[in-house]
């Protein structure tokens, strides 16, 4: 026990500045973080206005300010490193983590190293240029949430290239000509060349081992589903549909090996093809990394937006189908819809017909039956499963900080399986077409539903149906396509269309992520558009809240049809320029005391340098509790009875002569001042319901033994470290002890407020409605708050120097206000009174 | 009025694509070219109103394709885009008439703007 005593005295010495002098150099070396910080946010935020569209920039200027910005942040650690007087390990490893990703994107090279095969749950979301981002994001799920994901690998987009080169792919389809002339003959060939192909060795090898493992992990009767994950690196696009998925691939290497020849040869599909022309993908550039998932016997399936994609609220969607989702994405079915609240209570729902389901047949394959009568009006889903649904989407919202676009299954014993979580695509924000004149919507045609709004807009046109894949070849320039169901294959004519509009379909289906990609107006589910409308040759489609079709060419009646500009955001090169950022500037380490504040946690330079400035202050807080014995140190004259020492690291104290006991007047240190003002503020030191004098009161709590400062430190241990933009004060009032730390400068990056309150004699119930009211008061000044037993812990920071100062008066005042709460808190009523007192006389 | 041509000439393709994209956003009809060579043989086939050009480019470069057009075709205007800010670039320019200057990233707004000045002087 006494080696334990003697181990932890040694750690705090040794964390602990022993001098005025020792600390200067410390409190330098601070100083350096937050100037390297604050340059190395400017340089985040300069790139994030470039390259945010307004702006004409090459590479030459993404590559020196990247460059910049390295130097900053690797200055920042280098003098963290010394201010914290030990390697940081871990932190460094984290920076060299996320300026490798950088680096490769700079470089414009894919990483050269990896495995062909990566079991799924091993990797995360940094791998999408490896796993393509649908099997990076489900990894990191698998990984990181408390969420059930299917077992499976992934063959990632170096088999890919592997196996192309294997097979000479792009030598027999020969060169690319002119995109334009004749893409897609080209593109057959490729399909061809990959089709026919024959699996390298070594990705062979890794398949099957992969395989084994598997089914070493007792998964024997499985069947596998094989789905794409295009490496679309900018992870901007949805390919929603475009690419091939085989279900019910029996365990067998060359079952396996047939399914993914399949799947990567729909990279160069006819639709594919339009899809990537469409936002400018360099088809020679594309690669597919591909999963290989064990089904989910599926007793329900669907699909799951955590916002509205319309955007009209913050409900989310649920489409819902008995057996596997295939018919829910891809747009065949009449689905259960649910509207819900993010408490997984349901707002509106509608039950659909079902009148399909398809199931995993035992032996492979995936067989389609008619949904058994009785099960058609029933909802393919109970209501915990939708709360259920509701949870897991905001876990996953939570995790990747965006709204997302879920496929889910539950099983026959009501597990839920996440099976994809990708960024949704919110509708681009159309204007609203309003009537320009009041007969606007006179003669509008009517269907058997209202239909759902997928992407808003106007178009008119002739209508053209189309009854099958084939019919589609067929559709002229401009069409208003009707359709039954919404297919993706639909992509294939996007680019000389003006609208769609189907009977069934959901707002949530592959169709409907592309429609909103294109910005396509389209509306679904309008039950029998394509018998209504068959013969009516021109009509006027427009889609706002609601969707309104008029006869003929009436688009006049309206405002201007908003246009179909492209945007920056459809270039590619902009894109992947852009992409840069996403490492760069997200912050994902928000709050620090609710995310994980680690190395490991950070996945941007945002990350790190916030990691940096939280352990920079919190190192700044213990190296400056040294004692008040200290060379330097004066007394400090304040009208209250608070017995501070003041020790000035550079600029804190003015018109100093002599070593006698300095005035406030002479305080020069601005968030020393700020804090003073507020102690002494008259009034501070007494509230009405004390029923004891001023300086009784006063008297009978400087006098309480200090039960948790070290005895030694006990005496004059009321200590303020401080220059001129600098505080470190730590106070013990009777039982209570508090400790702020403050920096406030010209630049709000660099500023922050760091207050602790611990301690207090008084039993449990009072100690915790203390606390409640300090609480109360800091969090109506906007710090975030931690409370851990007796103890709380408030920071604040960013803010312009004005606002600060602003926040240490009223910290100032609180010091002094909390020395009488115990007494004053005899029921919970207390607690109110007293916030309201504090805050009333702040008023004043 | 006649629609307005605009060349863009910049051996990065970013920055044509976003210059045509935005550009032609202004009713402009802008063509782009990843180098010199071809950018002046079009100017033989085709007037074009304003020629915006990056200074430095592998084989012809900027300032040779401002001293070309405005010896050849005066009443087009050239507006050059560099990625650093060099003076002498610049007073070498200014010397070549050049109708406005801008170091790279060049804020697009401004762009547009130097472009509906040069096209007012062309007119």
């Amino acid at each position: 026990m006494r080696q334990l005593m003697r181990n932890l005295q040694a750690f705090v010495q040794r964390r602990r500045a022993r001098t005025p002098e020792e600390f200067q150099v410390l409190f330098s070396r601070f100083r350096e973080v937050m100037d390297s910080n604050t340059r190395a946010l400017e340089i985040i935020t300069d790139m994030g206005d470039v390259l945010g569209g307004d702006y004409l920039f090459d590479i030459q200027y993404v590559r020196r300010s990247y460059d910049e910005l390295d130097a900053r942040v690797r200055n920042s650690l280098l003098h963290f490193t010394g201010l914290a007087a030990e390697r940081q390990g871990d932190l460094e490893d984290a920076y060299k983590r996320v300026d490798d990703v950088i680096r490769q994107v700079l470089a414009g090279t894919p990483p050269q190293t990896g495995e062909l095969v990566l079991p799924l749950g091993k990797f995360d979301g940094s791998m999408a240029a490896f796993a393509g981002g649908k099997m990076a994001n489900l990894s990191e799920v698998k990984r990181s949430l408390p969420l059930s994901v299917p077992d499976g690998f992934v063959v990632t987009t170096r088999g890919f290239d592997a196996y192309l080169r294997h097979n000479g792919v792009f030598e027999k389809a020969g060169p690319l000509q002119d995109l334009r002339q004749s893409p897609l003959t080209w593109y057959e060939g490729l399909a061809e060349a990959v089709l026919h192909g024959d699996m390298p060795p070594e990705l062979h090898r890794g398949l099957a081992r992969a395989l084994r493992k598997l089914q070493s992990r007792g998964i024997r009767n499985c069947t596998l589903a094989v789905r794409s994950s295009a490496g679309d690196e900018d992870g901007e696009h949805s390919f929603a549909g475009q690419f091939a998925t085989v279900l019910g691939v029996p365990p067998d290497i060359a079952e396996l090996e047939k399914a993914y020849r399949k799947v990567i040869a729909s990279l160069y599909s006819e639709q594919a093809a339009v899809y990537q022309q469409r936002f400018g993908y360099d088809p020679l550039n594309m690669k597919m990394a591909v999963g290989f998932l064990v089904m989910v016997d599926a007793a329900a399936s669907g699909v799951l937006y955590t916002a509205d994609p319309a955007g009209r609220s913050d409900a989310m969607v649920v489409s819902s189908s008995w057996g596997l989702g295939t018919s829910v994405v891809g747009g065949t079915v009449d689905t259960d819809q649910f509207v819900i609240g993010r408490d997984g209570g349901v707002i509106r729902e509608r039950i659909g017909a079902k009148e399909a389901m398809s199931l995993r047949l035992p032996g492979g394959g995936v067989g389609e039956m008619a949904t058994p009568a009785e099960r058609r009006s029933q909802s393919s889903i109970t209501p915990d499963q939708i709360a259920e649904l509701a949870r897991a989407g905001t876990f996953l919202e939570d995790h990747f900080r965006g709204p997302q676009d879920v496929e889910w299954a539950f099983d026959p014993e009501g597990r839920l399986f996440i099976l994809q979580s990708r960024p949704l695509m919110l509708a681009a924000r159309a204007e609203e077409p309003v009537p320009v004149r009041a007969d606007g919507t006179a003669g509008r045609i009517t269907f058997k539903n209202a239909g759902i709004v997928v992407q808003r807009g106007i178009a008119t046109g002739a209508v053209h149906v189309v009854n099958n894949d084939r019919d589609l070849d067929a559709v002229p320039r401009g069409a208003i396509l009707l359709v039954k169901h919404d297919s993706p294959n639909l992509v294939r004519v996007m680019p000389r269309i003006a609208a769609i509009i189907s009977d069934s379909g959901s707002l949530t289906s592959h169709l409907a992520s592309i429609a909103r990609e294109f910005r396509m107006p389209t509306v679904v589910n309008t039950g029998d558009a394509t018998k209504v409308l068959a013969r009516r040759g021109e009509v006027t489609v427009v889609l706002g809240e609601a969707a309104v079709v008029l006869p003929g060419r009436n688009a006049g009646a309206f405002g201007n049809a908003p246009e179909h500009a492209a945007e920056m955001n459809d270039l590619y090169e902009f894109r992947r320029k852009r992409y840069l950022l996403r490492h760069i500037a997200p912050l994902n380490l928000v709050d620090p005391f609710r995310d994980d504040f680690s190395p490991k946690a950070c996945r941007t330079i945002h990350d790190i340098l916030r990691l940096i400035h939280e352990k920079a202050v919190g190192r700044l807080v213990e190296a400056a509790g040294f004692g008040a014995g200290s060379s330097g140190a004066v007394k400090l004259d304040l009208p209250v009875p608070a017995g501070i020492t003041v020790i000035d690291i550079g600029g804190g104290l003015q018109n100093v002569s002599g070593a006698g006991p300095v005035v406030p007047e002479q305080v020069a240190s601005t968030p020393f001042q700020a804090v003073i003002r507020g102690m002494v503020r008259p009034g501070a030191w007494r509230t009405d319901a004390v029923p004891l004098t001023v300086n009784d009161f006063l008297t009978s709590m400087f006098r309480a033994p200090d039960l948790i400062a070290e005895s030694a430190r006990q005496a004059g241990a009321n200590v303020a470290v401080i220059s001129r933009d600098y505080l470190n004060l730590n106070i013990k009032f009777g039982y209570h002890y508090t400790i702020i730390d403050s920096y406030v400068s010209g630049t709000p990056r660099s500023n922050h407020v760091y207050f602790r309150f611990a301690g207090g004699a008084t039993d449990l119930t009072k100690r915790s409605r203390r606390l409640q009211v300090i609480a109360a008061i800091l969090e109506e000044q906007g710090f975030s708050l931690a409370t851990k037993g007796d103890m709380i812990i408030a920071r604040i920071s960013n803010l312009n120097a004005e606002d600060m100062l602003a926040r240490l008066e009223v910290i100032g005042r609180l010091i002094s206000f909390t020395r009488q709460l115990d007494a004053v808190l005899q029921d919970s009523g207390a607690v109110d009174r007293a916030v309201a007192a504090f805050l009333g006389e702040g008023a004043h | 009025m006649a629609q307005h041509r605009i060349m863009v000439i910049d051996d990065e393709k970013i920055v044509g694509d976003m210059a045509k994209l935005s550009l032609e956003q202004e009713g402009y009809a802008v063509e782009t070219f990843l180098s010199a060579e071809p950018a002046l043989k079009r100017l033989e086939e085709e007037r074009f109103d304003v020629v915006v050009t990056d200074y430095k480019m592998k084989g012809i470069d900027g300032m040779e394709v401002l001293r070309a057009v405005r010896s050849r075709y005066p009443a087009t205007q050239v507006i050059m885009i560099t990625a650093f800010a060099n003076l002498d670039a610049a007073i070498e320019a200014l010397r070549r008439d050049v109708h406005d200057f801008f170091p790279k990233p060049v804020k697009i707004k401004e762009l547009k703007a130097s472009i509906k000045r040069a096209l007012e002087k062309v007119a």
